[in-house]
């Protein structure tokens, strides 16, 4: 049992490459929450706050990946 | 607007500290925020694991591996960041390298490879954010102060019928 829950370690899931892009949003998220849960005096508007500095970090790393693209293409073309 | 109080070193936390590089979160479990500390461990926890589901443990390695002349045996600097997450990564490395030499690890490969290593490094750097918290936490900050009880507010209604 504990063998078999260890071997799930030890292979990755490679599987996951053609969505990689995806789990940029559970980090974004465990992020938000750490910080949130620094920052805020009252926890009870944890879950709030933290979906709302996800939803920041996701539109912005969004926004730039954009604006990096077309500064690729433009310069490559 | 407020100039921001100046840190009082007397109130600096360094074994609540050493507590939470020991298990994330710890640290502010011992000066008696259970709430945040469960929340703060869930979350960092929650994501070096992820980062082992995902690339393997293989992404825990002190050294770079990479072929080719000047790479081999190089410190890897992500391994700084994940090191962070708990002295226990120390332990994984060498369960690692055992693995590897019976030749019982998948690599992974790619973008798994490099989301697996980021994950495992960021949980390190959040533990970092949140260690420096706790050393701080009550220093810098001015109690606030509490809300009035009902008793409290009652009493003083009291006093003031009495005085007129």
């Amino acid at each position: 049992m504990t063998r078999a829950l260890a071997g799930i370690f030890f292979e990755p899931i490679n599987g996951l490459e053609p969505y990689w892009m995806w789990l940029i949003v559970p980090l974004a998220a465990a992020i938000a929450v750490v910080y949130k849960a620094l920052k805020l005096a009252d926890l009870n508007k944890l879950v709030y706050e933290s979906a709302r500095l996800t939803l920041v970090i996701v539109a912005f790393m969004a926004a730039a990946a954009v604006v990096l693209f077309a500064v690729v293409e433009a310069f490559t073309r | 607007m407020n100039p921001r109080p100046k840190p009082n070193p007397s109130e600096w936390r360094p074994i609540a500290a050493v507590c939470g590089w020991l298990v994330p979160g710890l640290g502010h479990i011992v000066i008696g925020e259970k709430k945040r500390g469960l929340i703060i461990m869930a979350a960092i926890l929650g994501l070096f694991v992820a980062g082992l589901l995902i690339g393997g443990v293989e992404v825990i390695n002190s050294h770079v591996i990479q072929p080719g002349p000047g790479h081999d045996g190089k410190w890897n600097l992500w391994f700084f960041a994940q090191v962070m997450v708990s002295p226990a990564v120390f332990v994984l490395e060498v369960v690692r390298d055992l693995l590897v030499n019976e030749n019982k690890l998948t690599p992974a490969i790619g973008r798994i490879h490099e989301i697996g290593t980021l994950y495992c490094a960021m949980a390190g750097m959040l533990n970092l954010l949140v260690v420096i918290d706790v050393v701080y936490r009550g220093s810098t900050r001015k109690a606030e102060p509490a809300e009035p009880t009902e008793s409290a507010l009652q009493g003083r209604i009291v006093t003031r019928e009495n005085a007129s």
